[in-house]
């Protein structure tokens, strides 16, 4: 493992070149070359990143969202992975080209990453002191005693009682919640500049989940880092995500600012997931309008528009073409033949602010009425 | 390593996770597939077992016939050469004794082919002695549980913590020489090893919800042992007895090297090595030859069983 | 059987595990308290909803029910009769008529069965019909769940997860039981085949009029097919009602904690709604805290809270909450409106 050498510049105190972003990914694809044939697990994700952004990364089981972000990181063996295409700049420098010395120090002390389970990702023969300060002796050069200390200011930083005597605790003493506190202490140890998250509320309880993503928000709020939500539930990107990316058999199938995706959303399967979620109603249910079918195999992706079998909309150029990204002024795009037909984007489904906007428009025109 | 963002967490776990899972769900229009069918295939995919496999059945083959042809071409195993006892003792390796002779004048190949139907019937006759009893104890431990459990494990311990061979020793010792006591020693003394694989096999399968669904249809305890515990728990004795096939091979030519398991003039394993060990220096094919028939035979054993533990492991398509 | 009799009734139930195994927890003795004192009656045809995070004993509670594990206190009566009292055939019958449905969707079909064979295992332990009446009838099942009947002979491997769920559902429907006990059946299942199942199980409640216990930590899956839910917490219920009053007017500060807790997937709402966040872990079930198991974490407790366990209590009809101090919750401003 690297060790912290004085020479090397630390990317994160470099400014952002001009007309760039903190992130930006570009047309990634990396395939996994099997035995069973290619696995299209990335193909053709497209996003951009500032400080201060969160950005939800939704998808189901199997559509590539976490395979995206260990691409970024590095972390995906070559072979059986190969990137096939396109780049991921990080402060205007490309992270596929970096050598593993260089991903070393890129990993943890600019960008960070915290996994699904809380239970598996801590080394349980290590006191937890030991783990939170090991990024800040392996980047930053802290002595033993250094990195102890600030071991305990991180842990009452993310809300650890009784730090002072927890850091030499072991991690079957903490409860799940708990670990993913450590755990978020870690990744935020070395104050890095993107945090990537990855379901880290999946395997807690929804009382626990609040916890940690108000949380993630007041360490954002402090560092002004950008998060990187790797999610499979709606819910908890509604509620943190400045940006949206919805991935679908690898591919991003839309991507745009929280309140496009939810309210001017402009692709199928993003309006299939909406439909399939049970609302909390309390005057009368909704029946549920599920996706029919199962998700396709990445190795014999069909031809056309991944999302086409299931399509309830999809006609004879979905099943033969693949459509190209329909991207609206604002940065918003759709990866649908019919992203830019209104008349097509009339089926999306309800919303609270369709509603809201439709009364408010209803209100405008009775004000000009008066007014005339 | 203990800081995970440097780690690489199973990335290569995570692309066979994504290509087992599509290609899993694929199954429109494949032909329906057996689970042992499925590990046949994957066995035969496999180089090492397959050459394990071709081994054991050459050596099975050549040993079930031996009667047929080894004594008219390449002599009688047992009988000595009284006429010309000194000009056909000890003669190196030619085309007419492919393995030379012994100090009897007698012809090593014939002896090795005898002694691998001793090996292979003691390999095969105690493991299926030892199987018997570890299936009875592991399942008797495992699904009664409790005192059963205690008695049963702890009773297998005390077998364990005694050096195995020395243990036989002293069995043969007690009941006597002679083939039947060997199978019938090393048969008693496998015992504990097959019950603890079984005995952990069926607790696991046991926490499989498909059990606690037939135990909520109203299945009775034989049809949940039977149809849902005994098929799912097998795989693992399946491979621990292959394996064990070597073992017993490899301890009934150790009996027969300290001159307790085979009586002589009948030919074994152990007992040639015994027989050509003082000749090491001069004639060493005496020794090496029957020694590498050992080794390739209990070789070929292992690897067959590692084969069938990848090919058997319902896990590796499920994950 | 009385008309009003309900089909499920669960009084006092209890049940506790030795918190170790081994020589050693015999002599400390410790309990987990996994279900204590819990009471409900689920009626013919209905959906009753147990909602509550992980280790609050919901699971618990419906495994005892179905018998695979023994409770330790109260009684369990099916149609009537006390479970507990039952003979083997008696007992067998029961089965019959109260089927389970797992949560995972891997572990409960048998690996080395093919699918025919799965669906139509209890026909054979019950002994229904002759062996082409059994397959006919996985046929028709096969085909109501949504799978293509051809399949009866490929073994569960070949199957998605959501595919294997219908598997299980079809087995749990093979004997028209009058209650299905579901844990958890679609947490496993991504959202888009989550709601394909729920269909499913709605779809086939109304053709077959099973009633429904549907365990789940998730409160929009239970809110959405149950017809009455009830909150558990740490082995107790803390609150049951119609979903609706439950939803509109949740009376106990944990119920009201857990629907402020769930993110709306509407920005707008999620970001205007009023949130309770509790503070802490659920204690442990080795040692419950004294009194009102909520109080350690509950923002409105008071020093009665940590002495007396508070009744579960009617506080308007049929709306039942085991607080002290329960007063409705104005969630309605908050929740979505279209």
């Amino acid at each position: 493992m690297a060790k912290h050498t004085h020479d090397y510049v630390d990317l994160k105190e470099q400014p952002i070149p001009e007309g760039s972003h903190l992130l930006e990914v570009d047309n990634l694809k990396m395939y996994f070359h099997t035995q069973d044939g290619i696995v299209h697990a990335v193909d053709g994700v497209s996003y951009t990143l500032d400080r201060g952004e969160t950005l939800g990364v939704v998808g189901e089981s199997g559509s590539g969202k976490s395979v995206t972000a260990m691409t970024l990181m590095g972390l995906i063996d070559m072979p059986p992975g190969k990137i096939e295409g396109g780049d991921a700049r990080y402060r205007g420098k490309s992270l596929l080209k970096m050598s593993e010395q260089e991903m070393q120090h890129i990993r943890g002390n600019d960008i960070a990453m915290i996994f699904q389970d809380p239970m598996t990702s801590l080394n349980p023969v290590y006191k937890i002191g030991r783990q939170v300060g090991e990024g800040l002796r392996l980047h930053r050069g802290y002595t033993k005693k250094q990195a102890l200390e600030r071991a305990v200011e991180l842990l009452d930083l993310v809300g650890i009682p009784n730090p002072e005597k927890r850091v030499n605790e072991y991690p079957h003493q903490f409860s799940g919640g708990m670990r993913q506190r450590v755990m978020i202490a870690m990744a935020l140890a070395c104050d890095p500049d993107i945090l990537i998250a990855d379901e880290p509320t999946t395997a807690l309880d929804v009382t626990i989940q609040a916890q940690i993503i108000e949380l993630m928000q007041e360490m954002q709020q402090k560092n002004g880092n950008a998060i990187i939500m790797i999610t499979h539930d709606l819910g908890v990107v509604a509620d943190m995500a400045d940006k949206i990316m919805v991935m679908y058999a690898g591919r991003p199938v839309e991507f745009g600012t929280a309140d496009e995706i939810f309210y001017d959303s402009r692709h199928p399967y993003t309006w299939g997931l909406i439909n399939s979620i049970p609302k909390q109603e309390t005057d009368e249910k909704k029946p549920l309008t599920p996706i029919a079918g199962n998700p396709p195999s990445l190795v014999n992706l069909p031809a056309g528009c991944p999302f086409a079998p299931r399509c309830p909309f999809a006609v004879d150029i979905c099943h033969e073409q693949l459509p190209e990204h329909v991207t609206t002024e604002t940065g918003h795009y759709s990866a649908c033949h019919f992203a830019d037909d209104p008349a097509f984007l009339k089926n999306a489904p309800a919303t609270s602010r369709t509603a809201g906007s439709r009364r408010a428009a209803a209100e405008a025109l009775a004000d000009t009425a008066k007014e005339a | 390593m203990i800081y995970p963002v440097h780690q690489q967490p199973g990335a290569a776990a995570h692309a066979d996770a994504v290509a087992a899972e599509h290609g899993g769900a694929a199954v429109a229009g494949a032909k329906s597939r057996t689970l042992w069918g499925d590990a046949f295939n994957r066995l035969k995919k496999n180089k090492l077992a397959i050459a394990a496999v071709v081994w054991i059945i050459f050596v099975v083959i050549v040993a079930a016939t031996a009667d047929l042809w080894v004594p008219q071409t390449l002599g009688d195993p047992t009988a000595t050469a009284s006429d010309n006892m000194a000009g056909m003792s000890r003669l190196a390796p030619s085309l007419e004794h492919p393995f030379g002779t012994d100090t009897l004048g007698r012809d090593v190949l014939s002896r090795v082919i005898y002694g691998a139907r001793i090996s292979l019937v003691v390999g095969l006759v105690s493991t299926g002695i030892s199987t018997l009893i570890g299936l009875v104890m592991g399942a008797l431990a495992a699904y009664y549980g409790g005192i059963w459990d205690t008695i049963i494990m702890r009773l297998a311990d005390m077998f364990l913590a005694f050096p195995y061979t020395l243990f036989v020793i002293m069995m043969i010792a007690v009941i006597g020489n002679g083939i039947q006591n060997v199978f019938i020693a090393i048969g008693i003394l496998g015992w504990p090893q097959i019950a603890r694989v079984f005995r952990s096999a069926i607790l696991s399968v046991k926490e499989n919800d498909y059990v606690d669904a037939a135990r909520a249809m109203g299945a009775s305890d034989v049809r949940i042992i039977t149809r849902h515990i005994f098929p799912n728990s097998v795989a693992s004795i399946v491979v621990y007895a292959t394996m064990n096939i070597g073992g017993a091979i490899l301890t009934e030519s150790a009996l027969s090297y300290l001159g307790m398991g085979v009586v002589p003039p009948d030919p074994s394993w152990g007992t040639l090595i015994q027989d050509g060990q003082q000749y090491l220096q001069t004639q060493p094919w005496l020794m090496i030859l029957p020694g590498l028939a050992i080794l390739s035979t209990v070789l070929a054993f292992t690897l067959l069983g590692d084969g069938l533990r990848d090919a058997l492991d319902v896990k590796m398509k499920d994950a | 059987m009385a008309e009003n009799t309900p089909l499920l009734k669960v009084e006092h139930l209890s049940k506790d595990f030795p918190a170790e195994s081994g020589f050693l927890a015999s002599r400390l003795a410790k309990k987990v308290s996994a279900v204590n004192d819990v009471s409900f009656e689920i009626h013919a045809g209905e959906t009753f909803g147990l909602v509550g995070e992980s280790g609050c004993g919901k699971s618990t509670t419906g495994r005892t029910i179905m018998r695979l594990t023994q409770p330790t206190g109260g009684h369990v009566y099916f149609e009537g009769k006390d479970v507990a009292a039952m003979s083997k055939r008696e007992l067998k019958e029961m089965r019959r008529n109260m089927q389970f449905i797992f949560q995972d969707p891997y572990a409960s079909l048998n690996p080395r069965m093919t699918i025919g064979e799965i669906v139509s295992e209890p026909m054979t332990i019950h002994g229904v019909g002759t062996k082409e009446e059994r397959m006919e009838t996985v046929r028709e099942l096969l085909d109501v769940v949504g799978l293509n009947p051809e399949h009866i002979n490929r073994y569960p491997h070949e199957f998605s997860g959501g595919q294997r769920q219908r598997v299980g559902i079809a087995r749990a429907f093979a004997l028209k039981p009058k209650l299905i006990i579901c844990d958890e059946p679609v947490s496993a299942l991504d959202v888009s085949i989550q709601a394909q199942v729920l269909n499913l199980l709605k779809d086939l409640q109304q053709r077959y009029g099973t009633a429904y216990l549907f365990i789940a930590h998730d409160l929009s899956v239970v809110q959405h097919i149950s017809d009455r839910v009830a909150v558990m917490y740490l082995g107790k219920m803390v609150e049951v009602s119609d979903w609706k009053t439950l939803y509109a007017e949740p009376h106990h500060p944990y119920t009201q904690s857990l629907l402020s807790a769930v993110p709306v997937p509407d920005p707008d709402i999620q970001k205007s709604r009023k949130r309770i966040i509790l503070a802490g872990d659920p204690p442990s079930p080795i040692d419950p805290p004294t009194g009102c198991r909520f109080h350690t974490r509950c923002p409105i407790a008071q020093a009665k809270c940590s002495s007396d366990v508070p009744e579960f209590r009617e506080v308007k009809p049929g709306h039942f909450c085991a607080c002290h101090f329960a007063e409705p919750f104005p969630i309605k401003e908050s929740s979505i409106e279209l």
